[in-house]
């Protein structure tokens, strides 16, 4: 069925070049059959008004014809000349023939019946000037005589009908000559209307066949600006013609089909690989978020504290006065550690929790860290961001002093340097290399090395908080003399009259 | 919804291009029969085409415009063409008036198929009819015979029978003061037929009118001069002292003539006329009283007559010698039904 159908539009397919020549060819032939009519008409009418005339001139001769027979027998008799009898019989030999093509049927038309007539007069005279000659040359005189005057009378009777039938025949052919023209002048409107109107009929013609070409590539190139506007949910072009137009348009409509159907596609699989990452990312969180909880669940704060509390209570109870010291110092920097560890605190507050964890850390290793501290009371109470001066001090302990042979020294110094606060935690332990203080500086250290410091917040830590919250870059300063010449941190907070961050 | 609009519109327009289409052929073709139509007109006599007829009859009467002579002539053609007969009221095409004999002549010349002649008495006609006849034309006489011819019959009305039609008409109209009758006769009416006219009259009267003491005058017009009957019906009227008290005429052209005078001369009532034949003006005169009674002959059956006796003759060899036609009066009391019967 499919085939058949392709098949009927590969017959009908017309190209535009046949559509043209068609045109061209049907307009002119138009033209062409009218003008030869027309020629035609013409031709037939003017032929027509030539022959109009042509029966008076007959009948004129008709007349001259009979005229000389009378008046050649008229002289035979009167002279008997030879001549005259041979003028005669000619004349009378010419009139007979131009007799025998008059009409001798009886119709029902005047002037034909006398044609009639005068033809059979015609012939009785004939008989009766033969009879004259004869009876002329037989010398009966009295015959000829009483013939003659017979041949006259007849001879004027025919000549008067031959007149009349002339006369009758002018005044019709005047009447047709007149008509013939009048309607050769209508011929003339006829002939300009027609024309006019084929040529109308032409012009029409054209634009239908024409418009049957430009329309298609007007509707297409619509559509192609729409496509290129990115609209690409336009209907097919609508295509009936069979020719070079049609197949464009066909071509076309293939062509918009095919990139709907590859723009789906692409998108299709375009959405599925977002979705991909999404679920990725999601996973990611819930993991974090997995750790979080885990890491919560580990620490119970409260019962950690309320656990402290009853020991130092049980301590005071049974008297040990440096238990409860202990424990009290314990409970306090855990509590200190997990309430202010985000918040901006005095400095003040900052190094009581030094002293609870030096404490803490000397009831441990009895007492092996001395801890020095040269405060100027009156900048303490500067504002700066929690848990910045403990990790420096446990950092100094576990890489500065844990391991020497000597006594280990904590110094802690807090003064005014300028428009700066000078806070400087200096140890005598083992120093720093100058590339681990450059790592440290520039917070290059793994998140390994920060996993195994005691509280979780290292050094790189401290100092982006540092940074951050007093929107500098020079806020720590690590020096050290070289290895077991011990380390100074120094950290600079900027000094500023009771303002903002003072309390 | 849009492609069926466009559709639409596609339709319209090309039924508005082949109504316009339509409009011009028919204009066209409308102009073009027209034309052929116009140039028809113009045709040479001889492009078209005719009846043709086996026959051809020459009708030659003395007055063919007389509506008398005219109704026989159409009676005579209708039956022509019933028959195949071509009949040609001869001369009437010609450009010259030719008297009667002149006609007879030509006619001869012609060699026409045969002749229906208002004869009369004179010795030409009859020596006309004689040559014609010696050249195998038949030769029908109507109305007036040439008697002693060869003519091959004679349509006429019997003048006895005339004259007996008369007689019984001028009894009707007779009182007992009427004394006077003035018959006008026809010149061209052979003296036979004359005498037998009057021996009609005469008997009639005679035989159903003998308490009427009646005087029978009679008067010839003749025709030959133009304008004569009328003037010598004229005098009739200019001499008051002997004015008849009935005149009766006996053709058409008389008929009127005395009605005319009747009403010039101021004498409606004094004179009663009985004429001859029905026309539109005739009937008139009977219904304005002008006229007593008028005398009819079914003048187109007459024709017809003619035309049947030369076909009669030609197929056959033989025809009746004489055909008597038979004669009616017209009073006021029938002139409405003739005249309806005339118009039909």
């Amino acid at each position: 069925m499919l085939q058949n159908r392709a098949s009927r539009r590969k017959e009908r397919y017309i190209s535009i070049q046949t559509k043209l020549v068609l045109v061209f060819l049907v307009t002119t032939a138009i033209i062409f059959a009218v003008n030869m009519y027309m020629y035609i008409n013409f031709n037939r009418m003017i032929k027509r008004i030539d022959g109009i005339y042509v029966s008076n001139a007959n009948f004129n001769e008709l007349q001259n014809g009979l005229n000389q027979v009378q008046v050649s027998m008229t002289e035979y008799l009167s002279t008997k000349s030879s001549d005259s009898m041979e003028e005669y019989f000619r004349s009378e030999e010419r009139y007979s023939a131009m007799v025998r093509d008059l009409n001798d049927a009886v119709v029902e038309n005047e002037s034909m019946i006398m044609e009639k007539n005068i033809k059979g007069m015609s012939e009785s005279y004939l008989e009766l000037t033969g009879s004259i000659i004869e009876a002329k040359r037989g010398r009966n005189v009295e015959r000829y005589k009483v013939l003659y005057e017979q041949a006259s009378q007849l001879y004027s009777c025919i000549n008067t009908y031959i007149y009349s039938l002339n006369n009758r025949q002018f005044q019709n052919n005047s009447k047709s000559y007149s008509a013939l023209f009048s309607s050769m002048k209508y011929m003339e409107v006829i002939n300009m209307a027609i024309l006019c109107m084929v040529a109308l009929l032409n012009v029409l013609l054209t634009i239908v066949l024409t418009r049957g070409i430009t329309r298609p590539l007007k509707q297409l190139a619509e559509a192609a600006n729409q496509v290129a506007e990115g609209n690409l949910e336009i209907e097919p072009a609508e295509t009936e013609s069979r020719d070079e137009v049609g197949v464009v348009t066909r071509a076309f409509n293939q062509m918009v089909l095919s990139l709907q159907g590859y723009i789906g596609r692409l998108k299709e699989s375009m959405e599925s690989e977002s979705a991909m990452k999404e679920k990725e990312l999601m996973m990611e969180a819930h993991l974090k978020d997995a750790q979080l909880k885990y890491l919560q669940a580990q620490i119970n704060p409260h019962f950690l504290f309320n656990t402290l509390n009853a020991g130092a209570q049980l301590a005071m109870m049974e008297e040990a006065e440096k238990t409860y010291r202990y424990i009290q110092n314990v409970a306090d920097f855990f509590r200190y550690n997990i309430k202010e560890s985000r918040e901006s605190v005095t400095l003040r507050q900052e190094i009581e929790i030094v002293d609870n964890y030096i404490y803490i850390l000397n009831v441990r290793f009895s007492g092996e860290i001395h801890f020095r501290k040269h405060v100027d009371e009156e900048l303490t109470d500067v504002l700066v961001p929690g848990m910045i001066l403990q990790p420096i001090v446990e950092n100094c302990i576990n890489y500065g002093i844990r391991n020497i042979e000597w006594e280990g020294y904590i110094d802690l110094s807090v003064y005014r340097e300028g428009d700066h606060i000078c806070i400087s935690i200096r140890d005598n332990g083992i120093g720093m290399s100058s590339e681990k203080i450059q790592k440290i500086m520039n917070s290059r250290l793994k998140e390994t090395d920060l996993e195994q410091s005691s509280n979780g917040i290292g050094l790189d830590n401290v100092i982006g908080r540092l940074r951050l919250f007093f929107g500098m870059e020079e806020v720590m300063e690590i020096t050290s003399a070289g290895e077991n010449m011990g380390t100074e941190v120094a950290i600079f907070i900027p000094y500023e009259e009771k303002e903002k961050y003072y309390v | 919804m849009k492609k069926g609009t466009n559709k639409k519109m596609k339709m319209t327009v090309l039924i508005k291009i082949a109504m316009l289409l339509m409009a011009m052929a028919v204009i066209t073709i409308a102009s073009l029969i027209y034309f052929k139509m116009l140039v028809a007109d113009t045709r040479d006599v001889k492009e078209q085409e005719y009846s043709q007829y086996t026959r051809h009859y020459a009708f030659i009467a003395d007055n063919i415009e007389n509506e008398f002579w005219e109704e026989v002539y159409q009676g005579a053609k209708r039956r022509g063409e019933e028959t195949n007969v071509y009949l040609e009221c001869f001369g009437s095409s010609a450009a010259v008036e030719y008297s009667k004999e002149e006609l007879l002549k030509m006619a001869i010349a012609a060699k026409v198929d045969g002749i229906v002649l208002e004869a009369d008495e004179s010795a030409e006609i009859l020596q006309l009819i004689d040559q014609a006849v010696g050249d195998q034309i038949p030769v029908v006489t109507v109305m007036t015979d040439s008697y002693g011819s060869k003519r091959q019959s004679f349509i006429g009305i019997g003048s006895y029978n005339l004259g007996r039609e008369y007689g019984r008409q001028i009894i009707r109209v007779s009182t007992k003061e009427t004394k006077k009758v003035l018959v006008i006769m026809d010149e061209r009416m052979d003296d036979n037929g004359k005498n037998i006219l009057c021996t009609g009259i005469n008997e009639t009267i005679y035989n159903e009118g003998n308490h009427l003491n009646l005087v029978i005058d009679t008067m010839e017009v003749s025709d030959k001069s133009t304008f004569g009957p009328e003037e010598t019906i004229r005098k009739i009227f200019m001499k008051k002292e002997e004015l008849p008290d009935i005149i009766v005429c006996l053709n058409e052209q008389a008929t009127i003539s005395a009605c005319q005078a009747v009403v010039d001369y101021n004498l409606v009532g004094e004179v009663d006329i009985i004429g001859y034949h029905i026309t539109d003006t005739i009937g008139n005169a009977i219904q304005r009283n002008l006229l007593a009674a008028t005398i009819v002959v079914d003048s187109g059956q007459m024709g017809a007559d003619s035309v049947d006796s030369l076909n009669e003759y030609i197929e056959t060899g033989y025809v009746n010698d004489y055909v008597v036609m038979d004669v009616d009066s017209v009073t006021d009391n029938n002139v409405r039904e003739y005249m309806e019967n005339a118009a039909k």
